[in-house]
């Protein structure tokens, strides 16, 4: 049982993190679902050996790591995503704030 | 042309900063002299060193706390031109590099060959036989956009040097521009069928500070083109 003992470590883990607010819930959303793909095929056996035979992989355990390597993929994708979205809203409330400041030095030139 | 005719269609000349505040405010100075009647926005994309403003500044300024790249300047500038229904926009290196006196050319460009982007390509930017690398991937640079923009795009891809009429700033302001986004304005506007004009510059001497772009900088955006570059081709067979 020790993957579930990892596993659930990682879960702590995330959990503390989300308890003192330093990640955002949505963010970590998918680490959630990969942690219960990874928990799934940890414990059964059979699935593990069903895949191999499918990816024609002779040692059984390297099933595990491939998906773990493709998860993990999976999961820095998904936060590039996440990151290159909140630049642009970063950069649209930058853009609206600049227009503003702009727009009040028109106005004190205006007014001097 | 005349004075009276810049002052029918109101120009803004914008000017992007970082750590160049002082040739900037030289820049500033020149540009009075010569173009009185243009307005002037500085943007500081986060120098160490602010610009003092008041009431009486003769320009506009606007300071950006951190570094966000040339291309969310360029979209402050346009923005700043649409909202304050401004005809035409150029911008002009802080560093001093490109001739003020230039500035009236392009304008004049603007308005009498009906350009929607007029570039200023510079003559003499070879000319450091050293940088043998550098003046290699420019080259690639040029070809590869001439090729793409089928002979449109003007010899300089990478000239900060070029004015825009209010038809081209509004194509710009929905894109999402990169850090140093002159290759990319210029061939989407070939692509999108924009009149470009070009005019052969000679560029100055840096007046102050060295130049902002590092070999990783070079590198990024070597990356940033041929990725752009690659999008494009992709955009423009599906056309």
């Amino acid at each position: 049982m020790i993957q579930i003992t990892v596993l659930f470590c990682i879960m702590l883990i995330i959990f503390i993190l989300l308890y003192y607010r330093l990640v955002q819930v949505d963010l970590t959303f998918p680490w959630f679902l990969s942690l219960i793909i990874l928990g799934f095929v940890g414990i059964n056996h059979d699935l593990v050996v069903k895949l191999a035979s499918f990816f024609q992989i002779y040692n059984e355990p390297l099933v595990i790591v491939f998906l773990t390597f493709f998860i993990l993929f999976g999961l820095v994708t998904v936060l590039l995503i996440g990151y290159t979205n909140l630049r642009l809203k970063q950069i649209q409330l930058v853009r609206k704030i600049a227009e503003m400041e702009l727009m009040n030095q028109i106005f004190s030139k205006k007014n001097k | 042309m005349n004075k009276n005719e810049i002052d029918e269609e109101k120009v803004l000349i914008f000017i992007p900063s970082y750590n160049d505040n002082v040739s900037a405010l030289k820049i500033v100075q020149e540009i009075n002299n010569n173009l009185p009647e243009a307005d002037i926005l500085i943007i500081d994309d986060g120098s160490k060193n602010e610009i003092e403003i008041n009431k009486l500044t003769p320009f506009y300024y606007y300071r950006l706390e951190t570094n966000y790249g040339l291309g969310v300047c360029t979209h402050i500038a346009v923005d700043f031109m649409i909202a304050h229904n401004y005809s035409y926009l150029v911008r002009i290196d802080a560093d001093g590099q490109h001739p003020v006196k230039e500035i009236r050319k392009i304008i004049d460009k603007l308005k009498l060959k009906n350009a929607d982007c007029v570039v200023g390509s510079r003559q003499n930017h070879n000319d450091k036989k050293n940088d043998i690398v550098k003046n290699l991937v420019k080259k690639y640079y040029n070809l590869l956009s001439r090729l793409i923009t089928q002979n449109k795009a003007p010899a300089d891809v990478n000239s900060g040097f070029f004015g825009i009429n209010l038809k081209s700033a509004n194509i710009i302001k929905y894109q999402i521009l990169e850090r140093f986004p002159e290759p990319q304005i210029y061939i989407l506007l070939c692509n999108l069928n924009m009149k470009l004009v070009e005019i052969n510059v000679m560029q100055e001497d840096r007046m102050t500070n060295k130049t902002s772009l590092t070999i990783f900088h070079a590198l990024r955006m070597f990356y940033r083109f041929n990725i752009f570059l690659l999008t494009e081709l992709i955009r423009s067979s599906k056309k």
